[in-house]
Protein backbone atom coordinates (compact mmCIF):
# COMPACT_ATOMS: atom_id res chain seq x y z
CA UNK A 1 0.00 0.00 0.00
CA UNK A 2 1.48 3.31 -1.08
CA UNK A 3 0.70 6.39 0.86
CA UNK A 4 1.33 9.87 -0.41
CA UNK A 5 4.01 11.90 1.31
CA UNK A 6 1.35 14.08 2.90
CA UNK A 7 -0.33 11.10 4.53
CA UNK A 8 3.02 9.76 5.71
CA UNK A 9 3.76 13.04 7.44
CA UNK A 10 0.48 12.78 9.29
CA UNK A 11 1.62 9.44 10.72
CA UNK A 12 4.71 11.04 12.20
CA UNK A 13 3.16 14.17 13.68
CA UNK A 14 1.86 12.48 16.83
CA UNK A 15 5.08 10.73 17.89
CA UNK A 16 7.23 13.74 17.01
CA UNK A 17 5.08 16.07 19.13
CA UNK A 18 5.18 13.71 22.09
CA UNK A 19 8.95 13.28 21.92
CA UNK A 20 9.50 17.03 21.51
CA UNK A 21 7.32 17.79 24.51
CA UNK A 22 9.01 15.08 26.56
CA UNK A 23 12.45 16.40 25.59
CA UNK A 24 11.53 19.97 26.60
CA UNK A 25 9.83 19.06 29.88
CA UNK A 26 12.70 16.78 30.85
CA UNK A 27 15.45 19.28 29.95
CA UNK A 28 13.70 21.98 31.97
CA UNK A 29 13.16 19.50 34.85
CA UNK A 30 9.41 20.08 34.79
CA UNK A 31 9.31 16.30 34.88
CA UNK A 32 12.20 14.67 36.71
CA UNK A 33 14.90 13.73 34.26
CA UNK A 34 16.01 10.98 36.63
CA UNK A 35 12.86 9.03 35.84
CA UNK A 36 12.08 10.53 32.44
CA UNK A 37 15.41 11.17 30.76
CA UNK A 38 15.14 13.18 27.53
CA UNK A 39 14.62 11.00 24.43
CA UNK A 40 17.85 12.19 22.84
CA UNK A 41 19.75 10.82 25.82
CA UNK A 42 17.94 7.48 25.54
CA UNK A 43 18.72 7.22 21.86
CA UNK A 44 22.38 8.11 22.32
CA UNK A 45 22.54 5.48 25.07
CA UNK A 46 21.34 3.00 22.42
CA UNK A 47 24.99 2.19 21.62
CA UNK A 48 24.97 -0.26 24.56
CA UNK A 49 23.30 -2.65 22.14
CA UNK A 50 26.76 -3.18 20.69
CA UNK A 51 28.52 -3.03 24.04
CA UNK A 52 29.70 -6.48 25.05
CA UNK A 53 29.79 -5.56 28.71
CA UNK A 54 26.13 -4.60 28.95
CA UNK A 55 25.21 -7.83 27.13
CA UNK A 56 22.17 -6.15 25.60
CA UNK A 57 23.03 -7.53 22.14
CA UNK A 58 22.81 -11.07 23.50
CA UNK A 59 19.57 -10.22 25.26
CA UNK A 60 18.03 -9.10 21.98
CA UNK A 61 19.10 -12.35 20.31
CA UNK A 62 17.71 -14.41 23.20
CA UNK A 63 14.36 -12.63 23.03
CA UNK A 64 14.09 -12.87 19.25
CA UNK A 65 14.88 -16.59 19.35
CA UNK A 66 12.21 -17.16 22.01
CA UNK A 67 9.67 -15.25 19.95
CA UNK A 68 10.49 -17.22 16.82
CA UNK A 69 10.39 -20.57 18.62
CA UNK A 70 7.07 -19.70 20.27
CA UNK A 71 5.32 -18.46 17.15
CA UNK A 72 6.60 -21.42 15.10
CA UNK A 73 5.26 -23.90 17.66
CA UNK A 74 1.99 -21.98 17.99
CA UNK A 75 1.40 -22.06 14.24
CA UNK A 76 2.40 -25.71 13.70
CA UNK A 77 0.50 -27.12 16.65
CA UNK A 78 -2.37 -24.64 16.48
CA UNK A 79 -3.15 -25.29 12.82
CA UNK A 80 -2.87 -29.05 13.18
CA UNK A 81 -5.06 -29.15 16.29
CA UNK A 82 -7.49 -26.61 14.85
CA UNK A 83 -8.08 -28.63 11.71
CA UNK A 84 -8.16 -31.93 13.58
CA UNK A 85 -10.92 -30.83 15.93
CA UNK A 86 -13.13 -29.60 13.09
CA UNK A 87 -13.32 -33.23 12.00
CA UNK A 88 -15.87 -33.86 14.73
CA UNK A 89 -18.56 -31.53 16.02
CA UNK A 90 -18.40 -33.18 19.40
CA UNK A 91 -14.65 -32.60 19.66
CA UNK A 92 -14.99 -29.02 18.45
CA UNK A 93 -17.64 -28.13 21.03
CA UNK A 94 -15.76 -29.84 23.83
CA UNK A 95 -12.48 -28.18 23.01
CA UNK A 96 -14.13 -24.83 22.49
CA UNK A 97 -15.32 -24.71 26.10
CA UNK A 98 -11.81 -25.42 27.30
CA UNK A 99 -10.21 -22.83 25.01
CA UNK A 100 -12.69 -20.11 25.88
CA UNK A 101 -12.03 -20.85 29.55
CA UNK A 102 -8.24 -20.70 29.17
CA UNK A 103 -8.08 -17.82 26.70
CA UNK A 104 -8.62 -14.85 29.07
CA UNK A 105 -6.10 -16.15 31.63
CA UNK A 106 -2.88 -14.14 31.24
CA UNK A 107 -0.38 -16.64 29.88
CA UNK A 108 2.30 -15.59 32.37
CA UNK A 109 0.26 -17.13 35.17
CA UNK A 110 1.06 -20.58 33.82
CA UNK A 111 4.77 -19.99 34.46
CA UNK A 112 4.86 -21.01 38.15
CA UNK A 113 2.88 -24.13 37.33
CA UNK A 114 5.20 -25.07 34.46
CA UNK A 115 8.30 -24.48 36.58
CA UNK A 116 7.00 -27.16 38.98
CA UNK A 117 7.19 -29.58 36.09
CA UNK A 118 10.21 -28.32 34.18
CA UNK A 119 12.20 -26.12 36.52
CA UNK A 120 13.21 -22.61 35.48
CA UNK A 121 14.26 -23.78 32.08
CA UNK A 122 14.07 -22.42 28.57
CA UNK A 123 11.38 -25.02 27.95
CA UNK A 124 9.25 -23.59 30.75
CA UNK A 125 9.63 -20.08 29.32
CA UNK A 126 8.63 -21.07 25.81
CA UNK A 127 5.75 -23.30 26.87
CA UNK A 128 4.37 -20.50 29.03
CA UNK A 129 4.69 -18.00 26.21
CA UNK A 130 2.99 -20.53 23.95
CA UNK A 131 -0.31 -20.74 25.82
CA UNK A 132 -2.12 -17.68 24.48
CA UNK A 133 -0.75 -17.70 20.90
CA UNK A 134 -1.58 -21.39 20.66
CA UNK A 135 -5.18 -20.81 21.71
CA UNK A 136 -5.41 -17.94 19.24
CA UNK A 137 -4.09 -20.13 16.44
CA UNK A 138 -6.52 -22.95 17.22
CA UNK A 139 -9.49 -20.57 17.34
CA UNK A 140 -8.54 -18.81 14.10
CA UNK A 141 -7.89 -22.11 12.34
CA UNK A 142 -11.26 -23.50 13.39
CA UNK A 143 -12.91 -20.28 12.21
CA UNK A 144 -10.98 -20.57 8.95
CA UNK A 145 -12.16 -24.12 8.28
CA UNK A 146 -15.72 -23.08 9.14
CA UNK A 147 -15.44 -20.23 6.64
CA UNK A 148 -14.65 -22.52 3.71
CA UNK A 149 -17.48 -22.33 1.18
CA UNK A 150 -19.75 -25.34 1.72
CA UNK A 151 -19.89 -25.96 -2.00
CA UNK A 152 -16.11 -26.32 -2.15
CA UNK A 153 -16.33 -29.06 0.47
CA UNK A 154 -19.02 -30.75 -1.63
CA UNK A 155 -16.63 -30.59 -4.58
CA UNK A 156 -13.96 -32.19 -2.41
CA UNK A 157 -16.37 -34.97 -1.44
CA UNK A 158 -17.69 -35.57 -4.93
CA UNK A 159 -14.19 -35.63 -6.42
CA UNK A 160 -12.89 -38.09 -3.84
CA UNK A 161 -10.59 -35.85 -1.79
CA UNK A 162 -9.68 -37.62 1.44
CA UNK A 163 -7.02 -37.87 4.14
CA UNK A 164 -3.76 -36.01 3.67
CA UNK A 165 -4.79 -34.63 0.27
CA UNK A 166 -7.89 -33.09 1.80
CA UNK A 167 -5.90 -31.74 4.75
CA UNK A 168 -3.14 -30.08 2.74
CA UNK A 169 -5.04 -29.45 -0.49
CA UNK A 170 -8.38 -28.16 0.77
CA UNK A 171 -8.59 -27.49 4.50
CA UNK A 172 -5.29 -25.66 5.00
CA UNK A 173 -5.46 -23.41 1.92
CA UNK A 174 -9.17 -22.84 2.53
CA UNK A 175 -8.53 -21.76 6.11
CA UNK A 176 -5.34 -19.86 5.23
CA UNK A 177 -6.76 -16.32 5.09
CA UNK A 178 -8.03 -16.76 8.65
CA UNK A 179 -4.83 -18.53 9.70
CA UNK A 180 -2.77 -15.59 8.43
CA UNK A 181 -4.85 -13.19 10.50
CA UNK A 182 -4.38 -15.53 13.45
CA UNK A 183 -0.61 -15.44 13.01
CA UNK A 184 -0.67 -11.64 12.98
CA UNK A 185 -2.62 -11.58 16.25
CA UNK A 186 -0.46 -14.33 17.76
CA UNK A 187 2.74 -12.45 17.00
CA UNK A 188 1.57 -9.60 19.22
CA UNK A 189 0.61 -11.97 22.03
CA UNK A 190 3.91 -13.81 21.66
CA UNK A 191 5.93 -10.64 22.08
CA UNK A 192 3.93 -9.62 25.14
CA UNK A 193 4.19 -13.06 26.71
CA UNK A 194 7.91 -13.55 26.09
CA UNK A 195 8.83 -10.13 27.52
CA UNK A 196 6.57 -10.58 30.55
CA UNK A 197 7.98 -14.02 31.36
CA UNK A 198 11.52 -12.75 30.93
CA UNK A 199 10.76 -10.04 33.48
CA UNK A 200 9.83 -12.53 36.16
CA UNK A 201 11.58 -15.72 35.26
CA UNK A 202 14.51 -15.54 32.87
CA UNK A 203 18.19 -14.87 33.35
CA UNK A 204 18.53 -13.00 30.05
CA UNK A 205 16.44 -11.36 27.36
CA UNK A 206 15.04 -7.87 26.86
CA UNK A 207 12.38 -8.28 29.54
CA UNK A 208 14.94 -9.34 32.08
CA UNK A 209 17.24 -6.47 31.05
CA UNK A 210 14.41 -3.97 31.40
CA UNK A 211 13.37 -5.33 34.79
CA UNK A 212 16.85 -5.43 36.27
CA UNK A 213 17.66 -1.95 34.90
CA UNK A 214 14.60 -0.70 36.72
CA UNK A 215 15.56 -2.46 39.93
CA UNK A 216 19.00 -0.86 40.03
CA UNK A 217 17.59 2.42 38.71
CA UNK A 218 19.54 2.50 35.48
CA UNK A 219 16.59 4.34 34.10
CA UNK A 220 18.06 5.28 30.74
CA UNK A 221 19.00 1.63 30.06
CA UNK A 222 15.47 0.65 30.92
CA UNK A 223 14.14 3.05 28.30
CA UNK A 224 16.60 1.73 25.75
CA UNK A 225 15.20 -1.78 26.27
CA UNK A 226 11.68 -0.42 26.05
CA UNK A 227 12.49 1.29 22.77
CA UNK A 228 14.02 -1.89 21.32
CA UNK A 229 10.95 -3.89 22.32
CA UNK A 230 8.75 -1.36 20.53
CA UNK A 231 10.94 -1.57 17.43
CA UNK A 232 10.80 -5.38 17.56
CA UNK A 233 7.03 -5.24 17.66
CA UNK A 234 6.96 -2.84 14.74
CA UNK A 235 9.41 -4.93 12.70
CA UNK A 236 7.52 -8.14 13.35
CA UNK A 237 4.23 -6.71 12.18
CA UNK A 238 5.68 -4.93 9.14
CA UNK A 239 7.80 -7.96 8.29
CA UNK A 240 4.88 -10.32 8.62
CA UNK A 241 2.62 -8.19 6.43
CA UNK A 242 5.12 -8.39 3.60
CA UNK A 243 5.27 -12.20 3.91
CA UNK A 244 1.52 -12.57 4.37
CA UNK A 245 0.82 -11.18 0.91
CA UNK A 246 2.94 -13.90 -0.62
CA UNK A 247 1.13 -16.62 1.33
CA UNK A 248 -2.15 -15.79 -0.43
CA UNK A 249 -1.24 -15.34 -4.09
CA UNK A 250 -4.83 -15.97 -5.21
CA UNK A 251 -5.98 -13.05 -3.11
CA UNK A 252 -3.78 -10.65 -5.02
CA UNK A 253 -5.81 -8.44 -7.22
CA UNK A 254 -4.56 -9.33 -10.67
CA UNK A 255 -6.25 -7.77 -13.64
CA UNK A 256 -8.69 -10.33 -15.03
CA UNK A 257 -8.29 -11.72 -18.52
CA UNK A 258 -11.33 -11.21 -20.68
CA UNK A 259 -12.14 -13.42 -23.61
CA UNK B 1 -34.96 -43.18 -25.69
CA UNK B 2 -36.07 -44.71 -22.42
CA UNK B 3 -34.23 -47.60 -20.87
CA UNK B 4 -33.82 -50.60 -23.12
CA UNK B 5 -31.39 -52.82 -21.17
CA UNK B 6 -30.28 -52.18 -17.59
CA UNK B 7 -30.36 -48.47 -16.85
CA UNK B 8 -27.20 -46.55 -16.01
CA UNK B 9 -28.90 -44.85 -13.08
CA UNK B 10 -31.89 -46.22 -11.23
CA UNK B 11 -33.75 -44.31 -8.55
CA UNK B 12 -36.34 -46.43 -6.76
CA UNK B 13 -38.95 -44.74 -4.59
CA UNK B 14 -36.41 -42.29 -3.20
CA UNK B 15 -37.41 -39.99 -0.35
CA UNK B 16 -35.33 -37.47 1.53
CA UNK B 17 -36.22 -35.76 4.76
CA UNK B 18 -34.09 -33.24 6.55
CA UNK B 19 -34.27 -33.44 10.32
CA UNK B 20 -34.96 -30.29 12.28
CA UNK B 21 -37.57 -28.78 14.54
CA UNK B 22 -40.02 -29.24 11.70
CA UNK B 23 -39.09 -32.23 9.61
CA UNK B 24 -38.79 -31.09 6.01
CA UNK B 25 -39.65 -33.58 3.31
CA UNK B 26 -37.58 -32.47 0.35
CA UNK B 27 -38.32 -35.41 -1.93
CA UNK B 28 -40.90 -38.17 -1.99
CA UNK B 29 -41.57 -41.18 -4.18
CA UNK B 30 -38.94 -40.43 -6.80
CA UNK B 31 -38.45 -43.27 -9.26
CA UNK B 32 -36.46 -42.65 -12.40
CA UNK B 33 -34.30 -44.67 -14.76
CA UNK B 34 -31.63 -43.05 -16.89
CA UNK B 35 -30.18 -45.05 -19.78
CA UNK B 36 -26.56 -45.09 -20.87
CA UNK B 37 -25.71 -41.94 -22.87
CA UNK B 38 -29.09 -40.45 -22.14
CA UNK B 39 -29.42 -36.72 -21.36
CA UNK B 40 -32.12 -36.11 -18.77
CA UNK B 41 -33.06 -32.66 -17.51
CA UNK B 42 -34.99 -31.80 -14.41
CA UNK B 43 -37.01 -28.61 -14.27
CA UNK B 44 -39.27 -27.37 -11.51
CA UNK B 45 -40.02 -24.43 -9.26
CA UNK B 46 -37.35 -23.39 -6.81
CA UNK B 47 -37.56 -25.44 -3.65
CA UNK B 48 -38.78 -28.55 -5.47
CA UNK B 49 -35.71 -30.49 -4.37
CA UNK B 50 -33.90 -30.59 -7.72
CA UNK B 51 -30.54 -29.90 -6.14
CA UNK B 52 -31.24 -32.38 -3.34
CA UNK B 53 -32.03 -35.04 -5.93
CA UNK B 54 -28.74 -34.38 -7.70
CA UNK B 55 -26.83 -34.59 -4.44
CA UNK B 56 -28.46 -37.91 -3.67
CA UNK B 57 -27.23 -39.27 -7.00
CA UNK B 58 -23.80 -37.74 -6.29
CA UNK B 59 -23.67 -39.58 -2.97
CA UNK B 60 -23.33 -36.31 -1.07
CA UNK B 61 -26.58 -37.13 0.75
CA UNK B 62 -28.02 -40.46 1.79
CA UNK B 63 -31.68 -41.04 0.91
CA UNK B 64 -34.02 -41.39 3.89
CA UNK B 65 -35.67 -44.29 2.07
CA UNK B 66 -35.47 -45.85 -1.35
CA UNK B 67 -32.32 -46.63 -3.32
CA UNK B 68 -29.99 -44.91 -5.74
CA UNK B 69 -28.07 -47.30 -7.97
CA UNK B 70 -25.42 -46.41 -10.52
CA UNK B 71 -24.12 -49.14 -12.76
CA UNK B 72 -20.32 -49.43 -12.76
CA UNK B 73 -18.62 -50.16 -16.07
CA UNK B 74 -15.11 -50.29 -14.58
CA UNK B 75 -14.26 -50.75 -10.91
CA UNK B 76 -12.00 -47.70 -10.58
CA UNK B 77 -14.14 -45.34 -12.64
CA UNK B 78 -15.74 -42.60 -10.50
CA UNK B 79 -19.50 -42.95 -10.31
CA UNK B 80 -20.35 -39.29 -10.65
CA UNK B 81 -18.73 -35.97 -11.45
CA UNK B 82 -20.65 -32.84 -10.66
CA UNK B 83 -20.63 -29.39 -12.23
CA UNK B 84 -21.76 -26.87 -9.64
CA UNK B 85 -23.92 -23.81 -10.02
CA UNK B 86 -21.40 -21.12 -9.11
CA UNK B 87 -18.45 -22.89 -10.76
CA UNK B 88 -17.05 -23.76 -7.28
CA UNK B 89 -13.43 -23.70 -8.40
CA UNK B 90 -10.76 -23.77 -5.72
CA UNK B 91 -9.45 -20.19 -5.69
CA UNK B 92 -6.00 -21.26 -4.47
CA UNK B 93 -5.43 -23.68 -7.33
CA UNK B 94 -4.51 -22.75 -10.88
CA UNK B 95 -7.00 -23.62 -13.60
CA UNK B 96 -4.98 -26.71 -14.50
CA UNK B 97 -4.73 -27.85 -10.87
CA UNK B 98 -8.48 -27.47 -10.54
CA UNK B 99 -9.05 -29.78 -13.50
CA UNK B 100 -6.39 -32.23 -12.25
CA UNK B 101 -8.17 -32.39 -8.91
CA UNK B 102 -10.24 -35.52 -9.52
CA UNK B 103 -7.51 -37.59 -11.19
CA UNK B 104 -4.98 -36.61 -8.51
CA UNK B 105 -7.39 -37.76 -5.80
CA UNK B 106 -7.44 -41.11 -7.58
CA UNK B 107 -3.62 -41.11 -7.44
CA UNK B 108 -3.15 -40.66 -11.18
CA UNK B 109 0.51 -39.57 -11.53
CA UNK B 110 0.97 -35.81 -11.72
CA UNK B 111 2.22 -35.73 -15.29
CA UNK B 112 -0.58 -37.89 -16.58
CA UNK B 113 -3.18 -35.88 -14.66
CA UNK B 114 -1.79 -32.68 -16.17
CA UNK B 115 -2.13 -34.20 -19.64
CA UNK B 116 -5.74 -35.16 -18.96
CA UNK B 117 -6.39 -31.64 -17.69
CA UNK B 118 -4.80 -29.94 -20.69
CA UNK B 119 -6.77 -32.14 -23.05
CA UNK B 120 -10.08 -31.21 -21.41
CA UNK B 121 -9.14 -27.54 -21.21
CA UNK B 122 -8.31 -27.56 -24.92
CA UNK B 123 -11.65 -29.22 -25.65
CA UNK B 124 -13.38 -26.29 -23.97
CA UNK B 125 -11.23 -23.68 -25.68
CA UNK B 126 -9.19 -22.88 -22.58
CA UNK B 127 -5.80 -24.30 -23.62
CA UNK B 128 -4.01 -21.02 -22.94
CA UNK B 129 -5.39 -20.57 -19.44
CA UNK B 130 -3.99 -23.54 -17.53
CA UNK B 131 -1.66 -21.40 -15.42
CA UNK B 132 -4.23 -18.74 -14.60
CA UNK B 133 -5.99 -18.49 -11.26
CA UNK B 134 -9.81 -18.65 -11.34
CA UNK B 135 -10.18 -15.01 -10.25
CA UNK B 136 -8.46 -13.97 -13.46
CA UNK B 137 -11.18 -15.53 -15.63
CA UNK B 138 -14.61 -14.33 -16.66
CA UNK B 139 -17.75 -16.06 -15.37
CA UNK B 140 -18.25 -18.08 -18.55
CA UNK B 141 -14.65 -19.24 -18.56
CA UNK B 142 -14.83 -20.30 -14.92
CA UNK B 143 -17.89 -22.38 -15.65
CA UNK B 144 -16.10 -24.02 -18.59
CA UNK B 145 -13.25 -24.89 -16.22
CA UNK B 146 -15.89 -26.44 -13.94
CA UNK B 147 -17.10 -28.54 -16.87
CA UNK B 148 -13.54 -29.50 -17.82
CA UNK B 149 -12.95 -30.60 -14.23
CA UNK B 150 -15.97 -32.88 -14.41
CA UNK B 151 -14.98 -34.29 -17.81
CA UNK B 152 -11.49 -35.07 -16.51
CA UNK B 153 -13.14 -37.51 -14.11
CA UNK B 154 -14.61 -39.53 -16.98
CA UNK B 155 -17.30 -40.59 -14.54
CA UNK B 156 -20.18 -42.95 -15.17
CA UNK B 157 -22.66 -40.09 -14.83
CA UNK B 158 -22.19 -36.38 -15.36
CA UNK B 159 -24.27 -34.31 -12.95
CA UNK B 160 -24.90 -30.67 -13.73
CA UNK B 161 -26.53 -28.38 -11.17
CA UNK B 162 -27.82 -25.30 -13.03
CA UNK B 163 -24.36 -24.90 -14.55
CA UNK B 164 -25.35 -21.89 -16.64
CA UNK B 165 -27.68 -20.28 -14.12
CA UNK B 166 -25.31 -17.49 -13.11
CA UNK B 167 -24.29 -16.47 -16.64
CA UNK B 168 -25.55 -13.73 -18.93
CA UNK B 169 -27.88 -14.69 -21.79
CA UNK B 170 -25.30 -14.66 -24.58
CA UNK B 171 -22.70 -16.64 -22.69
CA UNK B 172 -25.41 -19.08 -21.71
CA UNK B 173 -26.49 -19.61 -25.32
CA UNK B 174 -22.90 -20.19 -26.34
CA UNK B 175 -22.23 -22.66 -23.56
CA UNK B 176 -25.46 -24.52 -24.32
CA UNK B 177 -24.08 -25.15 -27.78
CA UNK B 178 -20.75 -26.23 -26.32
CA UNK B 179 -22.51 -28.70 -24.02
CA UNK B 180 -24.48 -30.04 -26.99
CA UNK B 181 -21.21 -30.52 -28.85
CA UNK B 182 -19.69 -32.38 -25.89
CA UNK B 183 -22.76 -34.53 -25.79
CA UNK B 184 -22.31 -35.47 -29.42
CA UNK B 185 -18.57 -36.14 -29.06
CA UNK B 186 -18.36 -38.13 -25.84
CA UNK B 187 -21.93 -39.42 -25.36
CA UNK B 188 -21.96 -39.08 -21.58
CA UNK B 189 -24.89 -40.03 -19.37
CA UNK B 190 -26.13 -36.71 -18.01
CA UNK B 191 -28.51 -35.60 -15.31
CA UNK B 192 -28.98 -31.89 -15.82
CA UNK B 193 -30.77 -29.43 -13.58
CA UNK B 194 -31.99 -26.13 -14.90
CA UNK B 195 -34.74 -23.62 -14.41
CA UNK B 196 -34.57 -22.60 -18.07
CA UNK B 197 -37.13 -24.60 -20.03
CA UNK B 198 -35.62 -23.76 -23.43
CA UNK B 199 -32.26 -25.01 -22.19
CA UNK B 200 -33.80 -28.31 -21.10
CA UNK B 201 -35.57 -28.76 -24.44
CA UNK B 202 -32.49 -27.79 -26.41
CA UNK B 203 -30.21 -30.31 -24.71
CA UNK B 204 -32.24 -33.26 -23.45
CA UNK B 205 -33.73 -36.56 -24.48
CA UNK B 206 -36.19 -36.36 -21.64
CA UNK B 207 -37.38 -33.53 -19.41
CA UNK B 208 -38.53 -34.43 -15.91
CA UNK B 209 -40.99 -31.96 -14.40
CA UNK B 210 -41.09 -31.68 -10.64
CA UNK B 211 -43.58 -30.23 -8.20
CA UNK B 212 -42.68 -28.65 -4.89
CA UNK B 213 -43.17 -29.45 -1.21
CA UNK B 214 -42.64 -32.31 -1.17
CA UNK B 215 -40.69 -32.64 -4.40
CA UNK B 216 -42.26 -35.25 -6.65
CA UNK B 217 -42.05 -36.07 -10.31
CA UNK B 218 -45.18 -34.62 -11.87
CA UNK B 219 -44.51 -35.49 -15.50
CA UNK B 220 -41.84 -36.77 -17.85
CA UNK B 221 -41.70 -35.44 -21.39
CA UNK B 222 -39.90 -37.34 -24.13
CA UNK B 223 -38.22 -35.30 -26.83
CA UNK B 224 -37.37 -36.95 -30.12
CA UNK B 225 -34.98 -34.42 -31.61
CA UNK B 226 -32.21 -37.01 -31.29
CA UNK B 227 -28.61 -36.35 -30.31
CA UNK B 228 -27.65 -34.91 -33.70
CA UNK B 229 -29.70 -31.74 -33.32
CA UNK B 230 -28.13 -28.41 -34.26
CA UNK B 231 -28.40 -24.92 -32.76
CA UNK B 232 -30.98 -24.15 -35.49
CA UNK B 233 -33.40 -26.32 -33.52
CA UNK B 234 -34.15 -23.29 -31.39
CA UNK B 235 -35.83 -21.54 -34.31
CA UNK B 236 -38.22 -24.36 -35.20
CA UNK B 237 -41.95 -24.33 -34.40
CA UNK B 238 -41.65 -27.76 -32.71
CA UNK B 239 -39.13 -26.32 -30.27
CA UNK B 240 -41.39 -23.39 -29.43
CA UNK B 241 -44.44 -25.63 -29.09
CA UNK B 242 -42.67 -28.04 -26.74
CA UNK B 243 -41.27 -25.24 -24.60
CA UNK B 244 -44.74 -23.75 -24.34
CA UNK B 245 -46.19 -27.15 -23.52
CA UNK B 246 -43.71 -27.66 -20.68
CA UNK B 247 -44.37 -24.19 -19.35
CA UNK B 248 -48.10 -24.95 -19.32
CA UNK B 249 -47.37 -28.01 -17.21
CA UNK B 250 -45.11 -26.08 -14.92
CA UNK B 251 -47.05 -22.85 -14.49
CA UNK B 252 -49.38 -24.17 -11.81
CA UNK B 253 -46.49 -25.67 -9.89
CA UNK B 254 -44.56 -22.42 -9.90
CA UNK B 255 -47.62 -20.47 -8.83
CA UNK B 256 -48.31 -22.94 -6.04
CA UNK B 257 -44.71 -22.72 -4.87
CA UNK B 258 -44.83 -18.92 -4.89
CA UNK B 259 -48.09 -18.90 -2.94
CA UNK B 260 -46.51 -21.20 -0.37
CA UNK B 261 -43.56 -18.82 -0.07
CA UNK B 262 -45.88 -15.87 0.53
CA UNK B 263 -47.62 -17.59 3.36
Amino acid sequence: MRRTLREKWALLVGPVLIFLGWELLSRTEVIRSTFFPPPTEIVSRGVIVFDAESGLGDDIIATVLRILATIALAVLIGVAVGIAITASQWLERGTNTLLVFLYPIPGVLFFPFLTFLLGRTEMAIILTALVTPLIVMVLYTVAGVRSIDRTLLEVADNYGSRGARRFFGILIPGALPSIVTGIRVSLGFTLIAVIAIEMVGASNGLGQFLWSSWQILRVTDMYVALLIIAVLGLLSSVGFDSVADRMLPWRRNVQGAQV
Amino acid sequence: MSATSTPKVRLTDVAKQFPGREKVTALEGISLDIAESEFVSIVGPSGCGKSTLLRLVAGLYEPTSGTVEIESSKPDRPKTAMVFQEHALFPWMSVRENVMFGPRNRNVPKKEAAEIADEQLARLGLARFGDFFPHQLSGGMKQRVGIARALAQDAEVLLMDEPLGALDAQTRTLLQEQILELRQQTKPTVLYITHAIDEAVFLSDRVVLMSARPGRISDIIELDFGPDRTPELRGTPEFAALSQDIWNHLRDEVQAAMAADDR
